[in-house]
């Protein structure tokens, strides 16, 4: 649905984004500063819901190689996705995820593709807060954790 | 509705079974009873496998072939139990059987297809975050190392033999997880089997998932959430792991002793 070879088109670049590791496989997501707040609601609920989120960081020797490349411009590993409608509602209405399919359909949030390169990131730990998802720049949110 | 066998002979070619005649058995021979677990093996007409419900009598108007079979049967007819209101299929209805089957089956390819699709997107995340390496090792049926330095612990993940990886990301259901998980401390003595598993996510995030937790050093996590097997253990590894981990008593007060 989100290869590179679909029909998908890059467009602008987002600083922020959250990974979904959910039942379509992972989705991540991207948004503007404005809709910051809209997104820790949905961070604290889930979080409430048993969800884990794991903040990312970026490696010392490829941050130093990406900051000289852009600069001020910020963080370039993540840029929104444009898919078809149809492909678009196909996603949403596969999606077990209520709350994160309502913010793609009223534009809160946007389908993002990750363009990060190997051994890019790790994991910096896991974010406490919604705050912390935020101001982490990239997270990855893992659903409940259970004994089998 | 019944079984019926649409090719020209009785048994050659595929019997048609539709979807709301899964509670119907089918036998071979005379008998008017028979257990519907039993694999059928007539020499005569094909190999058949009946659904798993049991069936304990045989009160039928056969119908197969398109030709109603009453009073006396042959040997070496189908048989099957039918309710009392039982009429044969109409075309139409065969039809629609078939329609649903093929729907199905493109419904099933497209679910494929996605899944592909979450698989190749999940390697790429993996690689992105440094675990592209291991998930190699993963899935070539090796057990990966994964470990945080601070550590007195490793895990060794490996995929379990008997689960399919395109399965395992369609269905994300389930309670069973879909991967090995084995705990040893680092001079290599096994402590336990550990069963956890993340909800409704395809096997490869749920690796991605569990790499995480253990490399960046929350691996208390699993271990608290993770039902333990184990056979016994030693007390001078008990008392050394208490130690270090506190938070684990809990877990090897249910494990017998080993002096």
């Amino acid at each position: 649905m989100l290869e590179e070879n679909n029909v998908a088109t890059e467009t602008e670049d987002f600083g922020n984004s959250l990974t979904f590791l959910n039942n379509t496989g992972d989705v991540t997501i991207t948004w503007s500063p404005e809709n910051d707040e809209k997104i820790k609601d949905l961070v604290r609920q889930k979080m409430a819901a048993g969800y884990v989120f794991f903040t990312l960081r970026k490696v010392v020797i490829e941050s130093i190689k990406v900051k000289r490349k852009i600069g001020e411009k910020g963080v370039d590993t993540i840029t929104s996705l444009v898919i078809e409608d149809s492909e678009f509602d196909k996603l949403v209405k596969d999606m077990d995820d209520r709350d994160l399919a309502t913010l793609l359909k009223d534009r809160t949030a946007q389908l993002a593709k990750r363009k990060g390169k190997s051994k890019e990131f790790t994991s910096a730990g896991i974010a406490k807060t919604p705050e912390d998802v935020v101001r982490g720049k990239q997270a990855i949110a893992v659903r409940p954790v259970v004994g089998g | 509705m019944p079984i019926v066998a649409p090719s020209s002979s009785i048994g050659v070619g595929q019997i048609y079974w539709p979807t709301t005649a899964q509670n119907q058995g089918i036998w071979y021979t005379s008998t008017t009873t028979s257990s519907a677990t039993q694999l059928i093996t007539p020499s005569t007409i094909g190999t058949f496998y009946c659904p798993p419900q049991i069936i304990t009598t045989a009160t039928t108007t056969p119908f197969i072939n398109g030709t109603y079979l009453t009073g006396t049967s042959p040997s070496g007819w189908l048989y099957y139990s039918a309710p009392s209101d039982w009429k044969p299929p109409t075309p139409e209805q065969i039809a629609l059987e078939a329609k649903y089957k093929r729907a199905q089956q493109r419904q099933h390819a497209i679910k494929v297809e996605h899944a592909k699709g979450a698989i190749k997107r999940a390697l790429k995340l993996m690689d992105n975050v440094g675990f592209g390496n291991e998930v190699k090792v993963f899935l070539g049926g090796s057990a990966v190392e994964v470990s945080h330095p601070d550590s007195m612990f490793k895990f060794m993940l490996s995929r379990s033999r008997y689960v399919g990886l395109i399965d395992k990301t369609i269905n994300t259901g389930g309670h069973m997880i879909p991967y090995r998980l084995e705990l040893y401390t680092k001079t290599d003595v096994h402590v336990a089997n550990l069963c956890v598993y993340m909800q409704d996510t395809p096997i490869l995030d749920q690796v991605l998932a569990l790499s995480m937790f253990i490399r960046s050093g929350e691996e208390d996590y699993i271990l608290e959430k993770a039902n333990w097997t184990i056979k016994d253990c030693d007390t001078v590894l008990r008392q050394a792991i208490l130690l270090e981990k506190p938070c684990l008593s809990s877990k090897l007060k249910r494990i017998p002793y080993n002096h």
